[in-house]
């Protein structure tokens, strides 16, 4: 949501009116027809500039819910598929990064979160999950550490860190040979952070 | 850079224009008229017609006369000439060919680009037919912009002040309304509606069918299946309603009607404008509802509206007047020629185009006027584009899998407003394969919709888990495939070459006859004084060129025999004096 207003060039609290006037600047501004010698970057640029008006104004409308409510894939026949609202995680790839993660498609979440260039705390803390899911415990840490310097005040990603710290102690005090294997406390582990997910994306921003 | 030409491509009526001086100018055609009626036709000679010439000989040759085809567009019509089936698409690309060819004869250069207008309400396959339509007449077709947004920027260019309109605009087949902001230079389309099917067609067809009832009461005969009949009662009944908006009566005359067991019959109904009000009182009052429907979509009440453009011919009809009148409470504006003003905004739309002085300082956002959806589990279309959005645009959606381990989607792509996707317009169709084997709900595919600045579709979907992409232009089955396309270009290529050649042939067929009339006259006048020699020489050339013409069919003319034609009478012309 706050690159939709970066796009924009506004600030979170600006009114509608303000919002409005700076869409029309801009699209007067990147109009393909207003740029003929560089139609295609132009385009591109106008578009992003619908693209954020739209996800602003939605969200002031209908709120952190979106137009969309979350929901459950209907069930059907086989070659019918369900729709995904925006669970308020920002854009597109962080909601299906989101859902593969409590599906505990680990290796899936990385490939989406991999394709987002704007990385944010949330997409650090994604990044934490997905890693410690499919065992990379070093890059996990890492990312679990950046997410709570980028967003100290975020409860949820804190106590990510915590865990993951006394579970490398747990694991140290263990010994190596004890290793990845304990799938009983892994478990346990992926439900704790699915808990945690949940809280937090579903918070309303 | 050459010029880009606007065209008007019409229902009943198509209009060319051109930037010159800074100002947009209608071009006249070769027949002189601002305006070129959008028929076509194949004569018994097999020699093809377009514009006033087919129109004229259309009740003497309804088979082989096509009018209204963009009635059809986007559609898998197929209209049938002489044993040949033709596309619409290909029946719009001879009459934009035609004009092509106006165009360039008024310019005196090669006229190769254009801006095309269609209905603001057209769908993506009617856009993407007008497209190809284009491209087959060798237009490369630079931008397609709505109707009534172009005649906002034929009114919006000399009336920068800020105002919001409404373009109320009935035309020959289709009936468009824009809602429209003008302010600061930008033309900014807020909303439209329409109905595609809905012009001065139906009107036409109204009388048509009250001249065909009041005749079958009168003498007992029902005319509906006698092909000729009825083109001259459909003629008749597009006259009467013109005569009818500046006349409170009129008379249908139509002679020698039709012959029933050897008594001629002939039509004479008088028709006032209160009777025409009456028979055309349902299709006015179907304009009122899409009015209705912009004006809400634009979030305006009609009180905030400054002023009502009307546009295309239909709105002459003084009941339309006071429609518009009784739903804007606003006098309707008729500053703008109805008829000219749609190409004068794609002239300008043209110069804009190719960068041309005075046409800068006006910008044009017009929006897509159906929403765009995905069929999705239990039949529902789930919205991706809504309607009105500005374009170009590009949005994307997260689905999902309904059935464990699925490997495929297909999505059907949908236009319209509808929640059930059966009732909405499937526009397109494919299949994302190779989906990793997954529990339903798992995988992710981002669907993305991006729409051009000439209002088309494409479409794309990515399974995000593999990164795997399958960007898919939309084929609907009334679109053309590329093969088609190249094919129907080849066609047209050889068409014209044709016409060209068969013209030329009839042409020399007839310097043949009048020559050999010509020597006719000659031996007759001047029997006595002739010598012997010359007028053996004069007979034995004629003679050649008799039997010469004798073998020829008129309609079958080959180039060969135009040249033995050509040979024979150059051969009589040398011994005549």
């Amino acid at each position: 949501m706050d690159e939709a207003y970066t796009i924009l060039g506004v600030s979170q609290d600006a009114t509608d009116e303000e919002i409005k006037k700076a869409y029309r600047r801009l699209s007067k501004k990147y109009h393909p027809d207003a740029n003929l010698n560089q139609p295609e970057y132009a385009e591109r640029k106008f578009k992003e500039v619908q693209e954020a008006y739209k996800k602003v104004m939605d969200f002031r409308k209908y709120g952190a819910s979106g137009g969309n409510p979350y929901g459950n894939p209907y069930q059907g026949e086989q070659s019918s598929y369900g729709g995904y609202g925006n669970a308020g995680t920002g854009s597109a790839e962080m909601t299906a990064a989101y859902n593969y993660l409590r599906a505990g498609h680990y290796r899936e979440a990385l490939q989406v979160l991999g394709g987002i260039s704007e990385r944010n705390a949330q997409w650090f803390y994604f990044s934490a999950v997905a890693n410690m899911g499919i065992g990379n415990n070093v890059t996990a840490l890492e990312h679990a550490q950046t997410a709570v310097q980028m967003d100290p005040s975020n409860m949820e990603y804190r106590m990510l860190l915590q865990q993951m710290q006394q579970s490398g102690n747990w694991y140290q005090n263990m010994g190596s040979g004890y290793g990845r294997s304990s799938m009983g406390s892994s478990c346990c582990m992926q439900l704790c952070m699915l808990n945690m997910l949940i809280n937090c994306c579903c918070r309303p921003y | 850079m050459g010029k880009i030409i606007g065209i008007d491509l019409g229902t009943t009526n198509s209009c060319i224009a051109v930037m010159e001086g800074g100002k947009a100018v209608v071009i006249h055609n070769a027949e002189g008229s601002r305006t070129t009626p959008s028929v076509m036709a194949m004569t018994k000679n097999g020699e093809r017609l377009i514009g006033d010439a087919a129109k004229r000989q259309s009740a003497a040759n309804p088979e082989r006369t096509v009018s209204s085809i963009k009635r059809h567009m986007g559609t898998d019509y197929r209209v049938k000439v002489d044993g040949k089936n033709y596309l619409p698409q290909e029946i719009s690309a001879q009459i934009l060919m035609k004009l092509k060819e106006d165009a360039k004869s008024y310019l005196g250069t090669e006229v190769t680009e254009a801006v095309i207008t269609v209905p603001a309400y057209f769908n993506d396959a009617q856009r993407q037919a007008t497209k190809d339509a284009g491209r087959i007449a060798g237009l490369d077709v630079k931008r397609i912009i709505n109707e009534p947004t172009a005649a906002a920027l034929a009114y919006g260019l000399d009336n920068g002040t800020e105002q919001k309109i409404i373009v109320y605009d009935l035309g020959g087949g289709t009936f468009d309304v824009s809602v429209i902001q003008i302010e600061d230079g930008v033309i900014e389309v807020l909303a439209t509606s329409g109905n595609n099917h809905l012009g001065g067609d139906d009107f036409d067809e109204a009388v048509a069918a009250y001249l065909v009832e009041t005749f079958k009461k009168t003498d007992g005969i029902d005319l509906k299946k006698d092909v000729q009949a009825m083109q001259r009662i459909r003629e008749a009944a597009e006259k009467a309603k013109i005569e009818l908006s500046s006349m409170s009566e009129t008379n249908i005359n139509l002679p020698f009607i039709v012959v029933e067991r050897g008594e001629t019959h002939h039509m004479d109904i008088q028709l006032t404008r209160t009777k025409f009000d009456e028979l055309t009182y349902s299709l006015v009052s179907k304009t009122e509802e899409p009015v209705r429907n912009a004006l809400k979509d634009a979030g305006l009440s009609a009180g905030e509206i400054d002023r009502v453009l009307m546009v295309g011919g239909s709105t002459r009809i003084p009941a339309v007047q006071r429609k518009v009148a009784e739903i804007t409470g606003k006098r309707p504006d008729q500053s703008l020629n109805p008829d000219e003003c749609v190409a004068l905004g794609a002239a300008i739309q043209g110069g804009k185009l190719a960068g041309e002085a005075g046409t800068n300082e006006v910008l044009l956002m017009d929006v897509t006027p159906l929403s765009l959806s995905i069929e999705t589990m239990g039949g529902m279309a789930t919205r991706i584009i809504e309607r009105n959005s500005t374009i170009p645009t590009r949005h994307s959606q997260i689905f999902t899998t309904g059935a464990n381990f699925q490997t495929a989607v297909d999505i059907k792509v949908l236009q319209g407003e509808r929640m059930m996707a059966n009732e909405n317009k499937v526009i397109g169709n494919f299949r994302l394969k190779g989906i990793k084997r997954a529990v339903r709900g798992v995988p992710q595919i981002e669907v993305t919709f991006d729409i051009d600045v000439n209002g088309i579709l494409k479409v794309s979907a990515k399974d995000l888990g593999t990164g795997k992409e399958q960007s898919v232009v939309i084929t609907s089955s009334s679109n053309m495939s590329e093969e088609e396309i190249k094919q129907a270009i080849r066609n047209a290529k050889e068409n014209a070459a044709f016409d060209k050649e068969h013209k030329e042939a009839v042409q020399s067929y007839h310097e043949a006859e009048e020559t050999l009339v010509r020597a006719e006259q000659y031996l007759a006048e001047h029997k006595k004084e002739i010598e012997k020699e010359k007028k053996k020489a004069i007979k034995d050339a004629a003679a050649n060129l008799k039997k010469a013409l004798k073998h020829v069919k008129l309609e079958k003319i080959t180039r060969e025999q135009a040249g033995e034609l050509n040979a024979a009478k150059e051969e009589l012309f040398s011994v005549l004096p």
